[in-house]
C-alpha cells in the first residue's frame, strides 16, 4: 500500500474558514436580544408560558421600563427544577430561576441558591435607597409581616430564606353547583366534615345501568395529591423535628381506609373504567367540567381551565372536608403550595438579580400576579379590592386558607420526592382494595423512611450532624 | 501555492468533527460515570466516594428489582412476538401482489411518526372507556355475553396494573416496520435455486419457509434480536408519556431505564443513577454476548 499525499489549496483552506464563519455568524451566540445598551442583562428562568407567562412578562416589562440599569430576560423553561440543577451544577445558571417550594430543600441544603439575607445584606440598603427615590416606597425589605405565615415559611427550609414567593396557591373543595340543585343540594351550604362529603357525594353520585354517570367526588381526580388525604383527619406526613416518616399513623389509616371505602361502594372496576374516560387538564374533557364528576379537591387555578373551556360554570369552592372531632371554620386545613424565585450559586450578577427579585415583592406586582394567575395573595394584608379584581369567585376561600395556621405545605425533606413517588406508586393497591391500607401505608413509611435516612445520612456525612 | 498534507493527517482532520464529539460528549461522560457511580453525588454538591455501596444497595432496593422484572418480561415478549411479526410481514409483503408498494410504506409509515404523537394516539386507543381497541373488543364480547350470560367487557388498559404491560407489548408491534424493510431486503437476497430445488424435492410453501428462508435470514434475524436487545433495555419515552413518572399502578410499566432517570434528576441521586447505568450496561453486553453464544447453533453464514 502507498501513502499519497493530498493537496489542500489556499482557496479551498479560506472556503471553509469562511463557511465556519458564516456558520458561527448565524447559529452562534446571541447578544443580548432586544435589550437596550448599556444595561447589565439578567436572565430569568420560570416555568410559567402562555397566559401565566405573559403576567410575569407585564412585571418583567414594567421593571425594564422603571430604570435604566438593568435588563431582565425571560425564559420559560420545561421542567426547571431539573435545569436549573443542571446549570447550577456546571457554573453556568442564570441570575434568577422560579422554582416550586418543594424543591427549596435541596437547593438551600446543598448551598445550591444564595441564601436571601446574604444579599440583604450586601445589597439591602442600596437597593432600598433606590426603591425608595423610585417607587416611593420607602425602606423597602422582605420582612415577615408583609407575609402570611404559611406564605414565609415557604420561602424558608432550616431558616434560611432561599427564594421570595411568586405566586402562591391552596387546594379547596372545588363543586359544581348546578350538580348540587340537580342533586337536591344547597349550593350554597358545603360539606364541612367527612361525614357530609360522604352525604353528599352519594347524592350527586348518578349510576346508571351499573355504570357510572357521575361520581359525586372522586379522591383520584386530578390525582395529583395521593398522598394528602390523612392531614384532613388531623394527620401529617413527616416529622421534620425527628426527621421520621408518619405515613402509617392512625390518622393517615383513618383518612385511606375512607378512600377505600369509595372503591367498595361504587366498585373499583366501574370506578377505574369511569375514570379513564377523563380528558386531560388542560381540556374541557376534565371531569369537572364535562359533568363527570360533581366536586374534586382543586387549586385556585382550575377557574383559568374553567373560564377558558366552560366560561359561565357555575362553581362553589370551600375549604376541604375534615374529620368531626377537627372541624374549626376559622383555622381550615388545606394544602399550601408557592412558586418561588431564587438566586442561584454562581449567578453571574447577584445585585441585579436581587433587584428584579425584590422588584416582584412589592404588593402591586404580588397581587398583580397573583390575580393573573387566579390564585390567592400571599400577603398578611391584601390590598381592598383585591377579591373584587380577582377572576376566582371564591378567593376569599384560598386566601384565607392561605392565611390559616392550619395550612400544610409539602413535606420539608430532599427525600419527599421518592416518598411522593412511593404513594403515586402504591395508590392503586389502596384504591383497587388490594391490600388493607395499613399494610400499604406500612411499606410507604418503611421505604420512605430509608429515603429520609440516605438524605439524613449525606447532610451529616457533608455538614456534620444538625445543631 | 499548494502544501501537502499527509494522508493521515487529513483523514484524522475529517474524522476529527466526530472524534472530538466522541471524546467530549461520549467517552469522557462514560467515564466520569463510571467514577460517580462509586459516589454518592447529587450534582448540586461535590461526589463523596462510597465504593460500591451503590452497586450493593441494589440488591435490597425493592424498586430495582420491580423495574428488573418489568423490562425483562418486556423484553422476553416484545422481542420475539415483534420478531415473529416482522418476519410474517415482510414475506407476506414479498410477495408479488397489487399495491405492495402501498402495504409496504403503511407497514413503514407508523415507525417515523414522532414518539409523543404515537403516545398520545394510542393512549386514546388504549382509553377504557372511550378507547377504540375497547369499542371493537365491545362489539365482539357483546354477541357472546348475550349468548351466555357472561359479563366480558375490554379492560381498562392503561389503568389497571395487570394490562399495562400487554398494553406496552401490544403497542411496540406498531413499529415492526424498520425490521420489516430490513427483513425483505433479506427475502430478496435468498437464492432462487434454493427454493427451486426445494421444490423438486417436494417441499410445501410451510416447509420452504422453515428450511429454505428462515436459514438464509438467520443473521439478518440475530442483528435485528440484539437490535431489539438494546432497544428493549432502554425503553424510555413511550411509557413515561404514556404513564407518568411512576409508570402506571402498581409500578406495572415501570422500566429500568424511566427508574435510573428519576434517580438521577427528579431524585438527585447521581452516583446511583450512574450505578444503575453500568448495571443496565453490563445486562445488554451479557445479553448480546448470551445471543450471538446460542446464535451458533441456529444462525446460518452463507459462503461469500
Amino acid at each position: 500500500m502507498t501513502s499519497q499525499a493530498q493537496t489542500i489549496t489556499r482557496r479551498a483552506a479560506l472556503g471553509a474558514l469562511g463557511a465556519a464563519g458564516l456558520g458561527f455568524a448565524i447559529f452562534g451566540p446571541r447578544r443580548a436580544g432586544d435589550a437596550p445598551p448599556g444595561r447589565v442583562v439578567i436572565d430569568y428562568w420560570e416555568k410559567w408560558t402562555g397566559q401565566e407567562g405573559d403576567a410575569m412578562r407585564r412585571v418583567i416589562d414594567a421593571f425594564n421600563r422603571s430604570q435604566d440599569r438593568v435588563w431582565v430576560r425571560y425564559f420559560a423553561q420545561s421542567a426547571i427544577d431539573q435545569k436549573a440543577l443542571i446549570s447550577i451544577a456546571g457554573d453556568d445558571p442564570p441570575a434568577l430561576v422560579g422554582l416550586w417550594d418543594f424543591a427549596l430543600p435541596a437547593f438551600v441544603e446543598s448551598r445550591a441558591v444564595i441564601p436571601l439575607a446574604d444579599l440583604d445584606a450586601e445589597f439591602g440598603d442600596e437597593i432600598a435607597r433606590d426603591f425608595a427615590s423610585r417607587y416611593g416606597v420607602p425602606d423597602f425589605r422582605l420582612r415577615r409581616e408583609q407575609y402570611t405565615a404559611p406564605a414565609w415559611e415557604l420561602m424558608h427550609h432550616d431558616g434560611v430564606m432561599g427564594g421570595v414567593v411568586s405566586t402562591c396557591s391552596s387546594m379547596a373543595y372545588y363543586y359544581d353547583r348546578a350538580a348540587y340543585r340537580d342533586a337536591g343540594l344547597d349550593p350554597d351550604a358545603p360539606p364541612r366534615t367527612i361525614r357530609e362529603l360522604d352525604e353528599h357525594a352519594e347524592r350527586l353520585t348518578v349510576m346508571r345501568d351499573g355504570t357510572v354517570e357521575r361520581a359525586g367526588f372522586l379522591h383520584r381526580e386530578p390525582g395529583w395529591w395521593n398522598w394528602l388525604w390523612g392531614y384532613f383527619f388531623g394527620g401529617t406526613l413527616y416529622d421534620r423535628a425527628k426527621e421520621t416518616a408518619l405515613a402509617s399513623s392512625a390518622e393517615n389509616v383513618r383518612a385511606y381506609e375512607w378512600l377505600q371505602s369509595y372503591p367498595e361502594k361504587y366498585g373499583t372496576q366501574r370506578l377505574t373504567a369511569f375514570q379513564s374516560g377523563f380528558g386531560g387538564y388542560n381540556s374541557a374533557q376534565q371531569a369537572i367540567l364535562s359533568g363527570k364528576v360533581a366536586s374534586v379537591l382543586h387549586g385556585p387555578f382550575l377557574v383559568n381551565v374553567i373560564d377558558r373551556f366552560k366560561p359561565g360554570m357555575d362553581y362553589g369552592a370551600a375549604p376541604f372536608p375534615v374529620a368531626d372531632e377537627i372541624y374549626d371554620p376559622d383555622r381550615p386545613i388545606g394544602l399550601v403550595e408557592a412558586d418561588t424565585i431564587c438566586v442561584p450559586r454562581g449567578c453571574p450578577h447577584p445585585r441585579e438579580a436581587y433587584e428584579f427579585l425584590l422588584f416582584t415583592q412589592l404588593p402591586r406586582n404580588i397581587e398583580a400576579l397573583a390575580i393573573d394567575h387566579a390564585k390567592p395573595t400571599p400577603l398578611a394584608t391584601p390590598s381592598p379590592d383585591f377579591a373584587r379584581r380577582h377572576p376566582n369567585k371564591a378567593i376569599a376561600v384560598h386566601n384565607k386558607l392561605m392565611a390559616s395556621d392550619r395550612a400544610f405545605p409539602k413535606p420539608e425533606t430532599r427525600a419527599w420526592p421518592q416518598f411522593e413517588a412511593e404513594f403515586n406508586a402504591e395508590i392503586t393497591t389502596m384504591w383497587e382494595l388490594t391490600r388493607p391500607a395499613a399494610d400499604v401505608l406500612a411499606d410507604i413509611d418503611a421505604r420512605a423512611q430509608r429515603f429520609i435516612d440516605i438524605v439524613v445520612e449525606r447532610r451529616e456525612r457533608r455538614y456534620g450532624a444538625k445543631s | 501555492m499548494t502544501r501537502r498534507v499527509p494522508e493521515w493527517m487529513v483523514g484524522l482532520a475529517f474524522v476529527s468533527p466526530w472524534l472530538i464529539g466522541f471524546l467530549a460528549f461520549m467517552a469522557l461522560p462514560i467515564g466520569m460515570s463510571l467514577y460517580y457511580s462509586m459516589t454518592q453525588y447529587t450534582m448540586l454538591e461535590p461526589p463523596i466516594w462510597v465504593g460500591m455501596d451503590n452497586y450493593t444497595a441494589m440488591a435490597g432496593d425493592r424498586v430495582f428489582w420491580t423495574v428488573m422484572k418489568n423490562t425483562t418480561i418486556y423484553a422476553l415478549v416484545a422481542i420475539p412476538l415483534g420478531t415473529i411479526i416482522a418476519v410474517i410481514l415482510a414475506a407476506l409483503l414479498s410477495a408479488k401482489v397489487r399495491f405492495q408498494s402501498f402495504f409496504r410504506a403503511a407497514v413503514f409509515v407508523p415507525t417515523i411518526v414522532p414518539l409523543v404523537a404515537t403516545a398520545m394516539v394510542w393512549m386514546w386507543l388504549f382509553n377504557g372507556e372511550l378507547g377504540l381497541i375497547n369499542i371493537a373488543l365491545d362489539a365482539c364480547f357483546r354477541p357472546i355475553n348475550a349468548l351466555f350470560g357472561t359479563d366480558l367487557a375490554g379492560p381498562n388498559w392503561l389503568g389497571s396494573a395487570q394490562w399495562v404491560m400487554p398494553a406496552l407489548i401490544l403497542m411496540s408491534f406498531w413499529t415492526v416496520g424498520q425490521a420489516v424493510v430490513i427483513y425483505i431486503a433479506a427475502l430478496k437476497d435468498v437464492p432462487e435455486v434454493l427454493y427451486e430445488a426445494a421444490e423438486i424435492d417436494g417441499i410445501g410453501v410451510v416447509g420452504k419457509f422453515v428450511h429454505v428462508t428462515l436459514p438464509m435470514i438467520s443473521p439478518v434475524i440475530l442483528f435485528n434480536v440484539i437490535i431489539g436487545i438494546i432497544n428493549t433495555w432502554q425503553i424510555f419515552a413511550v411509557p413515561y408519556i404514556m404513564l407518568g413518572t411512576t409508570g402506571a399502578a402498581k409500578r406495572s410499566g415501570y422500566f429500568y431505564t424511566m427508574y435510573l432517570y428519576d434517580k438521577a434528576f427528579p431524585f438527585g441521586e447521581m452516583g446511583y443513577a450512574s450505578a444503575l447505568a453500568w448495571v443496565q450496561l453490563m445486562i445488554i453486553l451479557a445479553l448480546t454476548g448470551l445471543t450471538f453464544v446460542v446464535s451458533k447453533k441456529f444462525v446460518y453464514y452463507r459462503a461469500a
